[in-house]
């Protein structure tokens, strides 16, 4: 595999996990229970 | 006859530091992150008040910072793989007891004291000085952005895995299997593992009195030390007390969810790119430049009027220079010291970081309850930025010139 090509297919890998990550962030039901527990502590 | 302080041979493959190192820190860094998270249902179930959990989350940052420079003596000494080894036992050992603590104190000393022990041992000072000794200069810096950016990744990871475990699994549980996690490092230690150093194979041989002598006698480490004590005020004030004060005006708490992982995204890149500037560019300036923006980020958030716009996109600017100082600050001074001692001077520097920490937290919580409003804390917020930028500049990134012992 051409050296480009491995660094785009890497590049696309961790855009893709770092995508999913964020994805969970925003899932509603954890996005509550974060703020939930986020707000209780002030 | 002067003697350069850098001088290495690649021992262990690049590769293999790499992915170790950063699935260490990884590790390391994520189960940390997400403590947070504990607050409510283990001082709903053991009837402690806030503050006692606090307390214990605070001695922690503490005891992480003083015990690094003893964790990087060891390792610099016997070798980060049983410092890592010893490491990955007591954070096991902290997770048990948090889960099983049943009074406010000994929760402080397990969850406190030895997990803070347990992260010293398992974080950047002691895997930055296996890269310093395997990886050549002319990609430490890159490599250390990669580690640092893995340890970013760790935080952003760990939040949303550690509120699932939570919540299917009980908080005890999840402790517990984080328990089993964490000692993961203790494999992965075993490919940090440096054969036996030959006599003078880094240089001269100097002794831990001399290097710690050496080293803040020499204007730029405490140029350094200075810097770093500004990125631990800023970086905790703002991650700790932000909720708060968006809170204070009448944001929604889905703003400060988004806020809070805005800032773990944009850290992974930022620490990325930071490592790879520092291969680019002088270290100096890197750093100066990312206090400076730091300044004008905070300055700029407080002068726009506040929506959840003004929001992410400072979260976004923020998270990419929250920890985008360390590989830079690691790298000079592995380029300034060599290789010796390391993860002892890192330790060192991270002490200076903590104590900033602390500061920031305490202070903003302290002027808050003084003048009802965080505006004095960001304002001294901005100012350390600017002096942290300023005393940068001056530092040596050149190899501090020793004055070999010469026979009579």
């Amino acid at each position: 595999m051409k050296p480009l090509m491995r660094r785009s297919l890497l590049g696309l890998l961790i855009a893709a996990v770092l995508g999913l990550v964020f994805a969970a962030y925003a899932q509603p039901s954890l996005m509550m229970e974060l703020s939930q527990k986020l707000w209780a502590c002030f | 006859m002067n003697a350069p302080a850098t001088t290495t041979t690649p021992r262990l493959s690049m590769f293999q530091v790499l992915l170790c190192g950063a699935l260490v820190v990884t590790t390391s860094m994520g189960i940390r992150h997400g403590f947070g998270l504990w607050l409510q249902p283990i001082t709903m179930e053991r009837g402690w008040t806030r503050e006692a959990f606090s307390f214990a989350i605070a001695i922690q940052n503490l005891s992480w910072g003083l015990a690094g420079p003893l964790a990087g003596m060891l390792a610099d000494r016997w070798g980060a793989f049983r410092v890592l080894l010893i490491g990955a036992l007591c954070y096991a050992l902290g997770l048990l007891g948090m889960a099983s603590a049943s009074n406010a104190a000994l929760f402080t000393a397990m969850a406190g004291v030895l997990t803070g022990v347990a992260q010293a041992g398992t974080t950047y000072a002691v895997v930055y000085g296996v890269i310093g000794r395997n990886i050549d200069a002319s990609r430490r810096s890159w490599a250390m952005g990669v580690t640092a950016a893995a340890g970013s990744f760790g935080q952003f990871l760990m939040v949303p895995v550690e509120n699932w475990l939570i919540g299917h699994l009980g908080w005890q549980n999840a402790l517990y299997v984080l328990a089993a996690a964490v000692l993961a490092i203790a494999p992965l230690a075993f490919g940090l593992r440096e054969p036996p150093l030959q006599a003078g194979a880094h240089g001269r041989h100097q002794s831990i009195g001399s290097a710690l002598r050496e080293a803040f006698g020499y204007r730029s480490f405490q140029l350094l030390m200075a810097g770093y004590f500004v990125c631990g005020f800023q970086v905790v004030f703002i991650g700790v007390h932000m909720p708060s004060y968006l809170k204070d005006h009448g944001l929604s708490p889905q703003v400060a969810t988004y806020a809070l992982a805005l800032i773990g995204l944009f850290n992974v890149f930022g620490t990325y790119t930071a490592g790879s500037l520092g291969q680019r560019m002088p270290k100096r300036y890197l750093l100066s430049g990312i206090y400076a923006l730091r300044s004008v980020a905070i300055v700029v958030f407080l002068s726009v009027p506040l929506s959840p716009l003004s929001v992410y996109v400072f979260a976004a600017v923020i998270g990419f220079l929250w920890l985008s100082t360390v590989p830079p600050t690691n790298a000079v001074l592995a380029q300034i010291f060599g290789v010796q001692h390391m993860s002892m001077l890192g330790g060192f520097v991270f002490l200076s970081h903590q104590i900033g920490s602390f500061l920031g937290v305490w202070l903003g919580g302290k002027l808050y309850d003084a003048t009802g409003s965080y505006d004095i804390v960001w304002w001294l917020a901005v100012a350390l930025g600017v002096m942290a930028a300023l005393v940068n500049l001056p530092v040596r990134e050149t190899a501090i010139e020793r004055r070999e012992a010469v026979p009579a």
